[in-house]
Parts: structure tokens; sequence; C-alpha cells
């Protein structure tokens, strides 16, 4: 039992640390998100004088402009199928400073999933979880895959910073595109045609482009969304744009009639007033 | 060349000289150059921020009254082609006042230009080989291109007859006769140049149509003569100059004979549009009937109609389009009817709906309407000022001698 005990007490340390990572934010930072919220987080700050990295909608925080469309990106890397597209232009943020922004990847790894701590697993099988529930609820009911895949048909068992493909061979979290890509062909093929997906930059072949990679838009552990069956949780929209100068309201871009209405009607509506939106229902 | 400085400081002079009744015309025009200078310098210093215009309508007061004005402008031809061209004698004698009219129509449309701009600055556009100029692609180019030389063409030709008159030497008709040919054609093309500004746009179908430069010369030729019937008949009332009735019917008839082509094309061209229509069709229906309860302009479009309609019916009888004392007020009719129908009801339907189907109603600001008003009333002022000087040079009381006689004394 002896050696158990610095574990617990270093485990402990840890989760005191990840825990007051959370307060650590500066209160006047803005913090915004690029696609996902929570997921794809960027702070705000000066790129260059009065040159912001990016602005912020300041109803939904999701960015609408960027300073820099490469600041903080790698090389996407190689990917299994050649695409049109050289190596050196296609870059992405790396994905793993997003996962580990509360030390959460780095502390399991080494703290807890060592292999000794916690036993590797020898089952692919679903198992009730006492951990983790921030990010899968209800472990026996995986909200991705419905039912056929669980944890390690992803994660890796042994090395918990790293994903796996169908072979067992590692994949980093920076290039989720592979793991996703194994069951996923179709969407994959239409991401790497540039069909799917975002991507920003230049738009000259040949010159630089930051890439979406999946999970800077969709929920690995949950892509269902429950009852909204989609691959995105619903965002907040945007504020409608501000109405013309002069213009009072934007009525006369409702339906007022099934079609359009009489001409008639409108000369009359124009020439003598009276009812604005006409008589039949919606 | 002295000779030509003491006829511009005499011209100038004689311009504001006047009764009590042209002091009073003068002054109600100067009160609203007040209003202007202020609305220039908040425009001038902070840009067309100051306007009504939006993304959606870009276009508003200040070219509306462009196009209408350059159509004025290209009016003076009325004047100086059956002078020149059918050799009619009462015209010959009065062509140098529609040179005068075109001069001041002229500066009015730069200075709608102007304030179309934004800001002064951006006038540097305007150099060849600095600005973003895109000769010859630019339609707006083309169009600077033949106002300028207008007006050049009209300030040669209408001052050197007034400087040989001035001086008392005979006119060289060399050269004098085929500028002003020159000028007849060169008339012609700034209005067809405007129309092609604005027709040769697909994505505006209000406007994207063969017959705009036609029916721009034509509604241009029944306004124009309007004011220059109305100056004349001024002319005759309070100065010695003699304008005979000849070339005031000649004018009336002018006008009725446009304005009956004018409102044969507004007719081709809702037949044309509505008969099967199209969503091209919706600015022209926005204009006639309004659209999805949007409708500002269709009264203004009715009106506008309406008294077209009954003028034209009123000038087609030779009693009432002789009767001088009518038809000033007719002419009156006219020239409201046609800026209602070339200004504003042409321009903003070419925006409701926008190219991707936004219909948006544009409201002109405070601003918009003082440097507007100002624009006219400064227009109205050179006008005056040089249609006055010009009829003192014809009718002798100002003159090289008299001027030299003067210094002396």
């Amino acid at each position: 039992m002896k050696h158990r005990l610095p574990k617990s007490i270093l485990t402990a340390v840890c989760l005191c640390l990840w825990a007051s990572a959370g307060y650590a934010g500066n209160e006047d930072e803005i913090v915004c998100f690029e696609s996902r919220k929570g997921s794809s987080e960027v702070v705000q700050r000066e790129i260059r004088p009065d040159w912001p990295n990016v602005k912020c909608s300041p109803r939904t925080a999701g960015v609408l402009w960027w300073g820099d469309p490469f600041d903080g990106t790698i090389p996407m890397g190689d990917m299994p199928i050649e695409a049109e597209y050289s190596h050196a232009e296609a870059v992405v943020k790396p994905r793993d400073k997003q996962i580990d922004k509360n030390r959460l990847l780095t502390i399991c790894t080494t703290a807890c999933h060592d292999g000794k701590y916690v036993p590797v697993p020898t089952s692919l099988e679903a198992r009730p979880l006492k951990m983790h529930q921030d990010i899968v609820p209800d472990s026996m009911n995986l909200q991705h895959g419905r039912g056929a895949i669980w944890c390690l048909n992803c994660h890796s068992a042994e090395k918990r910073d790293k994903l796996i493909d169908h072979f067992g061979n590692e994949i980093s979290f920076n290039q989720p595109q592979i793991l996703c890509g194994k069951c996923h062909g179709q969407v994959y093929r239409d991401w790497r045609d540039g069909i799917h997906g975002k991507r920003i930059g230049m738009w000259k072949t040949g010159a630089k482009k930051r890439w979406w990679t999946c999970t800077e838009c969709h929920d690995p552990h949950d892509v269902q969304q429950g009852t909204r069956n989609s691959g995105f949780a619903q965002l907040r929209p945007e504020a409608a744009p501000a109405v013309p100068k002069g213009m009072k309201n934007m009525d006369h871009e409702q339906h007022v009639e099934h079609g359009d209405p009489a001409w008639w009607k409108d000369a009359l509506r124009a020439l003598f007033g009276g009812d604005e939106h006409g008589t039949a229902g919606h | 060349m002295k000779s030509l400085a003491y006829l511009l400081i005499d011209v100038v002079k004689y311009g504001f000289k006047g009764d009590a009744r042209y002091k009073a015309w003068l002054g109600f025009l100067g009160i609203f150059l007040i209003f202007w200078a202020y609305g220039n310098y908040q425009q001038f210093t902070q840009g067309m921020i100051v306007t009504g215009l939006t993304d959606q309508v870009s276009w508003g007061v200040y070219l509306a009254n462009f196009i209408f004005l350059v159509g004025f402008a290209a009016a003076a031809v009325t004047v100086v082609f059956p002078a020149y061209v059918y050799k009619h004698e009462a015209m010959l004698k009065v062509a140098v006042l529609g040179e005068m009219m075109a001069i001041a129509a002229v500066i009015m449309c730069l200075l709608f230009v102007l304030n179309h701009m934004g800001r002064v600055d951006r006038l540097w556009h305007m150099i060849p080989y600095i600005g973003i100029y895109n000769w010859p692609n630019s339609m707006l180019t083309w169009d600077v291109l033949v106002l300028v030389g207008y007006l050049l063409l009209n300030i040669i030709c209408g001052f050197y007859y007034l400087h040989q008159k001035y001086t008392g030497k005979p006119i060289n008709k060399s050269w004098y006769v085929p500028l002003v040919f020159l000028a007849i054609v060169w008339a012609f093309s700034i209005h067809t140049v405007t129309a092609f500004l604005i027709n040769t746009m697909p994505a505006r179908p209000m406007w994207n149509h063969g017959m705009m430069p036609i029916k721009f010369i034509s509604t241009a030729f029944a306004a124009g003569p309007c004011v220059i019937i109305t100056v004349f008949l001024l002319i005759r009332k309070h100065t010695k100059f003699v304008i005979e009735d000849s070339a005031l019917n000649l004018l009336s008839l002018i006008i009725t004979v446009c304005l009956g082509i004018a409102l044969f094309l507004t007719m081709s061209e809702m037949v044309t549009e509505f008969y099967h229509p199209t969503e091209h069709a919706f600015g022209l229906r926005y204009l006639v009937f309004g659209y999805q309860g949007l409708g500002k302009l269709v009264p203004y479009f009715w009106a506008s109609i309406l008294i077209l309609v009954v003028s034209f019916g009123m000038l087609l009888s030779p009693t009432i389009r002789h009767n001088l004392n009518m038809l000033p007020y007719i002419c009156v009719a006219v020239f409201v009817g046609i800026w209602l129908e070339k200004g504003m009801e042409l321009l903003l339907p070419g925006f409701s709906p926008s190219p991707i189907g936004e219909m948006t109603e544009y409201y002109p600001s405070f601003i918009e309407i003082v440097n507007s008003l100002g624009n006219w009333a400064l227009g109205f002022i050179i006008l005056s000022v040089l249609v006055k000087g010009a009829v003192g040079v014809l009718v002798g009381d100002i003159n090289y001698e008299k001027h030299q006689a003067g210094q002396r004394g």
C-alpha cells in the first residue's frame, strides 16, 4: 500500500491545480469561440497595434473576423488519401491545446491512466464509468454511433493522449479527420475536396489556407444532439442586419399572401393607405 | 485679350444690376446658399454618412437631379439646332442665350456630381493616370469627358459670339460655325452617355433597355425648352431685347412633339413589362403600383403621368400653345412632371428590388435636400447673371467702347 500514497497526493494536487485553472482567467479578457462553443475558444489580443487577432460578436461571442487567418496554426500533416492540396499550404489549429486547456489531458494521462493507477482495460464493451461524466454523462448510452461503438474504438487504451485507427495505430488529436474518416468516408471526401467544412486564408491554388478539422465544429461525444439529431449544437444566431436608414420596419419582407399579392391591391394600398399587411393570414 | 477680360467684368457687373424685383429674385436664391454652405460643410467634412443613402439605395437626389440637368444642358440644342441648321432667323438672334443656359446647367451638373462624390478630395480620381480613371471601360469617365467637353464648347462658342458683339467685330464663320455644329452633336452625346451610364447594367433591369437614350433625349427636349421659354418671356417683358413669337412658337412645338414621344415610350415600356410580367418588371411594378406594402413613389408616378398627359393634351391645340399668357404655366407643369419622372422615379426603382431582391425605400436627409436646393439656387444665379449679361451685350447696353470711355472718364 505504501507505494499508493504519494500517488494519491499527487492526484489530489493535480486536481486542485486543474480546478484552480478554471478560475485563472483574467476578467478583462474577451474569450470568444471560432466554431464550437467551449471547444474552439480564442482569447482576443492585439497582434499588432490596433489590430486584434479576432473580432467577436457581442451578441453570440462567435468570431466574426480574423486579423490573421493563420494565427496559432500548425501544418495539417499527411492525409491518408492524396487530395488536391500541397502539404505546405494546409494548416490547422492544433486541437490538443483546446482539449488540454484545463490540463485534463496531461493530468489524466500522466497521473491516472498510467497503466498502474487505472489498469488498462481488456474489453472494448461499454461499462458504467465513475469519471468523465462531464464529457459523457451516461457511459452506457454514448451519443455517437447508436450503440455500435464505444470509447476505445476511438481512444487508445494505453495512451490516453492518442486516438487509434482500425489497426490500433496511434492518431494525434490534431488530426481528427483521420479518425473520423474511418467511418464517415463520404463526408470525409467532401471535406477534403472543400465542399464540407470551413476554410479561410488564400483562395488561390497553391496559397496557404487554414482548414477547420472535424472536432472544431462537431462534438464527437455528442454528435446526435438529442432530439435535434443533428451534427451541431444549436447556435444562437447573429442579430438581423440593421434596418436601412430611414425605414421603420421590414414588414414588407413577410409574405402576406401566398404568391404575389395582386398588383391592384398593392396600388390601392400605396395610394390610399389602409391595412398594412393585407387581409389573408400567413 | 484685354477686351475679353472687360467683357467678363461687364457681363458680371451688368448681370447683378437690376430693378428691385430682380434683386429680390437674386436675394431669394441667396437664402438657399446659406443652408447650402452649411450642408456642404457637413458633407465635405463627414462624407456620405450625412446623406440618406444606404447600401441598397446608393444613388439618390444628387444623381436624380444630375440626370435631369444633363438633359436641361443638352436642351440648348433646341435653340441652336434650328438657328444654325434650319437658319431660323428668330432663333439665330437668341442662340447665344441657349448657350448661356447650357453653361449654367452643366455647372449645376458638376455641382451635383461633386456632392455625390462625397468629398472634394475624391476628385483626384478624375485626374488621368494618377487617379483610378478607368478609361475607356468606365461609362462614368466617358460622362465626365463629354460633360467637360460640352462645357468648354459652350463657353467658347457663347463667349466668342458675345465678344464679337461686344467689340463690334464680325464673326469668323470659318471656324465658329463648325464648332457650333460640333456642339450640337456633342449635346446629343452628353445625354446619350448619361443614359448609357445607367442602362448598361443588366443587374438593374428597370434601366436595362435600349430605349433609355432616346427617352432621355425626348424628355430633355421637352423639359429644357420649358425653362428656355419662361426665360425668354421674362426677357421680353423686362428688357428691350426683342424675341419674336416665331421663336417661342417653334420651342413650344418642340416641347409638344418631344413630350408626345416621351409619353409614347413610357406607354411602350409599361405594355412590354406588364403584359407578361417577369421578375425584371418588379422595379417598374414598385414604381407604378407599389410592392408588398411599399409604395412611396406611387402617388408621384401617377401625379407626373397626369400632369404630362394633361399638358400634352393642351399643347396639342395651337390656340393654347400660342397663347403666351398660358404657356408659362404649362411649361412649369411639364418641367415639374418630367423632373419627377426622370429623377427619383427613374433612379429609385432601379435599386428596389436590389440585385439580391431587397426592397428598400429611400428618404433623403436634410443635408441632401439643402445641398440640392442650393445647387439649383447657385445654378439659377449663374443662369440669371449670364443671361442678363448676354442680353446687355445683345441690346448694346455694354460694349467695349463704353467700357473704355467709362475708364477714361
